[in-house]
């Protein structure tokens, strides 16, 4: 842990989750459900900034485009570029308002691993997840759609979960790779199981459903060896945690096939245990 | 009252074809004719004795952007005049492109980074890497947009500064040369985007301020154009009292029309906003239109094909709004008539529009149908007479022929489609109202240069592509004035040469009808009148 003052001046990128799926699909009940039950600071971006989009309840005060939300939380409007929004949010944000994690609401229209890239290539943040809303009672209509069937699917392809509300039983394997998940209520957990930025035991963040199963897998010792436990664990979906290696500590991400480490830039030392959520 | 005497006016109303003089007052056209027809004791000016004047020409489709694009170094292949009226020449080799950044660099020594713009590497058979830019500098980072805008290629520096030198990510986005190292391409808006923001140029590349927009209304008076849109932008408090400033001041020359950019807000909200903005429109500053872009670009591969794929291949493009979110936003301005713009390069986004609007239509009899399909390149026959029942107008992005006319033949629809593409002969078959336009910065806001498109469809290499969809300069010099005028419901006020109209005139060197059509792109524009006041183009 010879760097580990360090790493703990410079800030590590910032996790971004992004939400996408099809007009209609429910990204904004879930980004509304995160709001609810988030203990972050987060900054959500959304493309649509009508009155309704924010649950009234969670609304604190608004000032022009920006939605001051319960818990610190902060909503505001992607505007026409989302790079140049991206950019001041991190580069350009005062010092003391920088959030845990940034949540983006991707258009109905997106290709969500369009504006993964985007991240990707701005300063200061990682992509953690790439979260594809779909309605299960309207998803195979959508697929078929003679306008945006190509595009429906290249969103649920483009995923790393795939969640379905509504669920019919539609068949999605043919389309995506990705874990399809039905959403029971508990599903928010799997979008941003607990907190990054401070030093929670991965088990106290196990998710309360019967859906899935979790596992805490030991993250002392070497990095590759604690992933290769991880990803060793059946139907596996994701996984949050931190892993002490002989080269400091390691913020490790995985969602479906994405699987992010950053460095540990926070102020006390995280547990050593990675919390993997599987499918029972 | 005043007489404006010229050697020949155009007038484009058929009871009164040609006319040498005509007569305004408070603005507005009192008398059009000869000597005789003229208020007997109203003084006579002579300055355009020797000129032509015909309508004020109407640019229906073009960005305020460009502007601001104007403060760095313009690149690309084909000769391109300033706002301050200087004429940059033909780059016919990367190494002239290379040579002028150089000389701007050199020029601008205060600049931190070099950003040049306009480069189309589809006429070099290669693209501009970081080998030809590090010959600009190796001390400064430099940016060379390409003409979409949406690739760029930087030199090491700028490959440093972006932590891209080591550590390449892995992806399309970042060609790697045979070294192993990144060629200098980013490429698509996801990498381009963010890496010139990290570089700190977004605000310089899209800056919003007066002197930006004063050089549109430049570039405006140089091309003869005295009605020109921006096409598309956001509807806010800011950019809206620049707009109010600007065309309230004694020296304003163009008849400004922006639109409101579509931006994801609800359909019942953007049509509630465009109205009530609309509503504090002036003479020169019409707001309250509503502009939706539907899909990409075909050259670009991101326009939506009925094909479903392009000819070289590469999948169909993006929607950029959805089927939804179009129907709302055309149920709602079609019970008051409001005007919306879509912007619809690809044949399938235009019929996707076309049966939305078929469908409303059947279902709400008595719609005020104020709809205009902008580019809709590849509106074949059947969907022009589609467009043509249901009274939708159509503005064809006609410079492509030109410009990327033997892209379009050989990658992007093949040759049966190119000859086929921004056919205005088809159009007018139809009697749809057409106009044709520029989408500055996309190409130079230039009517004369798009009559000469419409009138003679020449590739960039001499080659004419689909002979049949050429036009007459008559039909042309319609859809520069009048027609684009209907498209933005105008037509009552300018566009043509009538009593009663604003007195808003282009002044020619020649007669557009009466030139060899060949030559329309060459006529001299000496200005315009803009509301009976003069407006040179130089001096
Ligand atoms: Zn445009």
């Amino acid at each position: 842990m010879a760097d580990a003052a360090a790493a703990t001046s410079a800030a590590a990128p910032l996790p971004v989750v992004v939400i996408g799926g099809y007009l209609g699909a429910g990204k904004t009940t879930l980004v509304n459900q995160l709001l609810r039950t988030t203990t972050e600071r987060l900054v959500v971006l959304v493309n649509d900034f009508g009155s309704s989009v924010i649950d009234a309840s969670l609304i604190e005060a608004r000032e022009g485009d920006v939605l001051q939300l319960a818990g610190g939380c902060v909503c505001c409007q992607i505007g026409d570029d989302l790079s140049d929004t991206l950019h001041r949010l991190v580069v350009s944000a005062p010092s003391g308002t920088r959030p845990d994690r940034v949540v983006i609401e991707a258009s109905g229209v997106a290709q969500p691993a369009s504006v993964a890239a985007t991240v990707a290539f701005s300063a200061g943040l990682d992509v953690e997840c790439v979260v594809v809303v779909a309605d299960g009672e309207r998803i195979e209509r959508l697929l078929a759609d003679h306008y945006v069937g190509d595009l429906v699917a290249a969103q649920l392809r483009q995923a790393d979960l795939v969640l379905v509300n509504r669920d019919c039983g539609a068949d999605l394997s043919g389309v995506t790779s990705a874990p399809v998940i039905p959403d029971d209520g508990a599903v928010v957990d799997l979008v941003s199981p607990g907190v990054a930025h401070t030093p929670v035991a991965a088990s106290e963040l196990a998710p309360a459903s019967a859906m899935f199963a979790s596992t805490v897998v030991s993250g002392a010792g070497d990095i590759d060896s604690v992933l290769a436990q991880v990803r060793a664990i059946p139907r596996l979906v994701r996984a949050k945690g931190f892993v002490h290696s002989d080269d400091g500590v390691r913020l490790v991400q995985i969602a479906g096939e994405r699987t992010t480490v950053s460095r540990w830039g926070g102020g006390s030392l995280p547990p050593a245990e990675v919390l993997c959520i599987s499918l029972r | 009252m005043q007489v404006y005497r010229a050697q020949l006016i155009r007038t484009l109303d058929a009871a009164r074809p040609t006319a040498t003089h005509v007569a305004v007052h408070d603005g507005v056209i009192v008398a059009v004719g000869d000597a005789g027809d003229m208020p007997a004791d109203a003084p006579v000016d002579d300055t355009f004795a020797e000129h032509v004047l015909v309508p004020g020409f109407v640019e229906g489709h073009a960005h305020s952007q460009v502007g601001a694009l104007w403060n760095s170094c313009y690149c690309g292949r084909f000769s391109r005049v300033g706002p301050d009226g200087t004429e940059w020449d033909d780059l016919p080799t990367i190494d002239e492109s290379m040579a002028r950044m150089r000389a701007w660099a050199d020029a601008n020594p205060d600049v931190d980074v070099v950003f040049g713009w306009g480069f189309d590497p589809i006429y070099f058979g290669r693209s501009c890497v970081r080998a030809d830019l590090d010959t600009v500098s190796t001390t400064r980072p430099v940016v060379l947009a390409h003409a979409s805008l949406h690739i760029v290629s930087v030199n090491t520096v700028a490959l440093e500064r972006l932590g891209m030198i080591d550590s390449p990510p892995a992806t399309d986005a970042v060609p790697l040369g045979d070294d192993g190292l990144p060629t200098g391409e980013l490429r698509g808006p996801e990498a381009a985007y963010p890496s010139i923001a990290r570089l700190g140029l977004m605000r310089k590349v899209f800056p919003t301020d007066d002197e930006a927009f004063i050089a549109v209304a430049r570039l405006a008076v140089l091309a003869g154009v005295t009605t020109l849109t921006d096409l598309g932008i956001p509807y806010e408090a800011k950019q809206l009292d620049r707009y109010y400033d600007l065309t309230s001041r004694p020296d304003w020359p163009v008849r400004l029309v922006p639109m409101y950019l579509s931006d994801g807000r609800a359909a019942t909200e953007l049509v509630a906003t465009a109205a009530s903005v609309g509503a504090t429109s002036t003479d020169l500053l019409r707001l309250g239109g509503v502009k939706i872009v539907v899909d990409g670009s075909i050259q670009g591969f991101t326009a939506r094909l009925r094909a479903g794929r392009y000819h070289n291949g590469k999948p169909n493009g993006l929607w950029y709004q959805t089927p939804e979110h179009v129907r709302d936003v055309l149920a709602l301005a079609l019970t008051e008539g409001r005007h919306v713009h879509l912007h619809t390069n690809g044949d399938q986004a235009s019929e996707m529009v076309l049966s939305t609007l078929e469908e409303l239509v059947a279902a709400h009899p008595g719609s005020r149908v104020n709809v205009t399909l902008q580019h809709a390149q590849l509106l074949d026959d059947g969907l022009m007479a589609r467009a043509a029942a249901l009274g939708v107008k159509v503005n064809l992005f006609v410079n492509h022929i030109f410009y990327w006319g033997e892209a379009h033949a050989a990658m992007t629809v093949g040759e049966e489609r190119a000859a086929q593409m921004n056919g205005c002969a088809t159009a007018l078959r139809h009697g749809l109202t057409l106009a044709i336009h520029s989408d500055e910065p996309v190409t130079p806001v230039n009517p004369l240069f798009s009559m000469w498109c419409a009138t003679n469809r020449c590739t960039h290499t001499g080659r004419v592509l689909g002979a049949e969809e050429c036009i007459s300069a008559a039909d042309a010099l319609r859809a520069v004035t009048i027609g684009p005028a209907t498209t933005l419901g105008l037509e009552h006020e300018v566009g043509s040469i009538e009593v009663g109209k604003r007195a808003d005139f282009a002044v020619l060197s020649a007669a557009p009808l009466t030139v060899d059509p060949a030559e329309l792109r060459s006529i001299e524009v000496w200005g315009t009148v803009s509301g009976g006041r003069p407006f040179p183009a130089h001096g």
